[in-house]
């Protein structure tokens, strides 16, 4: 009942939006198409939401923070997500992330034929998403040359190449399923070594994490109100935290947030590392919805590298 | 239909019985000569912390001031971490240490001795890592 209430008033906005912007087109005549076509872009986004200010764990510490009302297309998207129905709670009252969580939302420009035409970004997608990245570590000077020259190596520099190789966190980003149950957190991504098995019961960091080395860092969850904290150290120098060479030293440590409003995800991860960071980089924030219905997980087919020489260009990745 | 099971199983398992000697989880004993125990000191080289057990490599200069490179076989990575090493943070590549070894009755190449090691001294402290 409250959604209808919602969405009619919603409604009732634009309509006296538009009606606004029709007697404006009329009253102006020269530039008023200009003035048109900015005023229906804001409409797109709730006044209440112009702001990174307004976005779920956007209260991080960090250095990245829009000039003015700018958003960056990544979290303009997550702010237009709104959660349908109340958070489950567990007996502790603390929200329950168990759950499929998939990111089928509708896409934002349309279907392909639409607005993004065939084949649009293809050519050169990744200098396309290079540009698009408004949220980027910031490494230490020494190391700026070699970001560069991992991200425009071949392919293959990259760890992920390949058949099995792990990706680890916090590249692996939000967990596919998550079941939260008899004090422990389950969370699976669907990559190689996706498996989290993690304690939820207010133990003390182990002073022997810190000598591993692996993927998936040795995890460590608590409660912070209603929003789920992992901190993860003994991480291998082997995985990257994206795609454009960000690399990472072995004394890296991660801080991951989950956060469920309805049916509604929201996930974020801070990346300490002083090694070769300036200062600690805080991601993006990111939504998924919880998919009532989940598939079956198949087994995966066996992977052979065979074809990858056709499948990718070997020269470049840029 | 059972005579076939029967036949493919013990296929199956004279396949496994001839796998088995190379995969078995080896006995140091096998290898090493247990009963003989010295100690070598000098630089790490390389640690290949891998499962199901870890390598070392040192280099070791004898008194004609010639270097012996040693290549050592130890616990698994997560056996030296429970063993109390700190092999992040205070083992450091380049460094030089003592360890308390038992070598091996073949060596793999001319070049290289092969030895287990049973303790490593990390500034001034004795961790044992196996006693056999």
């Amino acid at each position: 009942m409250n959604d209808i209430k919602r969405s009619l008033a919603g409604l009732g906005c634009a309509l006296l939006v538009a009606t606004a912007t029709v007697v404006q087109q009329s009253a102006e005549q020269p530039g008023a198409q200009a003035k048109q076509a900015t005023q229906v872009g804001a409409l797109q986004l709730p006044p209440a939401a112009q702001r990174t200010g307004n976005l779920p764990l956007r209260d991080v510490q960090t250095s990245y923070s829009p000039a003015g009302k700018r958003v960056s297309p990544q979290d303009g998207f997550v702010m237009q997500q709104k959660p349908r129905g109340d958070t489950p709670r567990d007996a502790d009252g603390h929200p329950d992330l168990s759950g499929s969580w998939g990111a089928a939302f509708p896409n934002p420009i349309g279907a392909p034929g639409g607005l993004r035409r065939d084949g649009a970004f293809e050519a050169d997608q990744s200098a396309m998403q290079r540009g698009a990245q408004w949220n980027k570590p910031i490494y230490k000077p020494e190391y700026w040359e070699k970001v560069r020259q991992l991200d425009y190596s071949r392919v293959d520099v990259d760890p992920v190449y390949g058949c099995y190789k792990p990706i680890g966190v916090p590249r692996q980003n939000v967990p596919a399923r998550i079941v939260l149950k008899d004090k422990q957190i389950w969370l699976q991504n669907s990559v190689e070594n996706g498996l989290r098995i993690l304690p939820l019961d207010e133990r003390k960091r182990d002073e022997n994490d810190y000598q591993f080395s692996t993927y998936n860092g040795m995890g460590l969850a608590h409660w912070e109100g209603d929003t789920l904290v992992i901190e993860s150290v003994g991480f291998n120098d082997i995985s990257w935290l994206g795609w454009e060479g960000y690399f990472h030293s072995d004394k890296m440590e991660v801080t991951e947030r989950f956060l469920r409003q309805g049916d509604l995800l929201y996930y974020n991860f801070t990346v300490k590392d002083p090694e070769v960071l300036m200062e600690p980089w805080t991601s993006y924030t990111y939504v998924r919805r919880v998919v009532p219905n989940p598939v079956r997980q198949d087994e995966a087919p066996e992977c052979d590298e065979r074809d990858f020489k056709l499948l990718a260009d070997p020269y470049l990745r840029g | 239909m059972i005579k076939q099971f029967v036949i493919a199983s013990a296929a199956a398992l004279a396949l496994l019985m001839i796998g088995a000697p190379a995969r078995a989880h080896h006995s140091a004993n096998a290898e090493f000569d247990t009963q003989k125990q010295f100690t070598i000191t000098g630089v790490l080289t390389k640690i290949e912390n891998v499962n199901p057990h870890s390598w070392w490599y040192v280099d070791v200069k004898g008194p004609d001031g010639k270097t012996q490179s040693w290549m050592l076989e130890s616990l698994s990575p997560r056996g030296l971490i429970l063993k109390g090493l700190k092999v992040k943070t205070e083992l450091h590549l380049g460094d030089t240490y003592s360890f308390r070894i038992s070598p091996a009755l073949k060596d793999p190449d001319p070049k290289t001795k092969l030895g287990f090691m049973r303790s490593i001294t990390v500034n001034g402290k004795e961790y044992v890592v196996i006693e056999l």
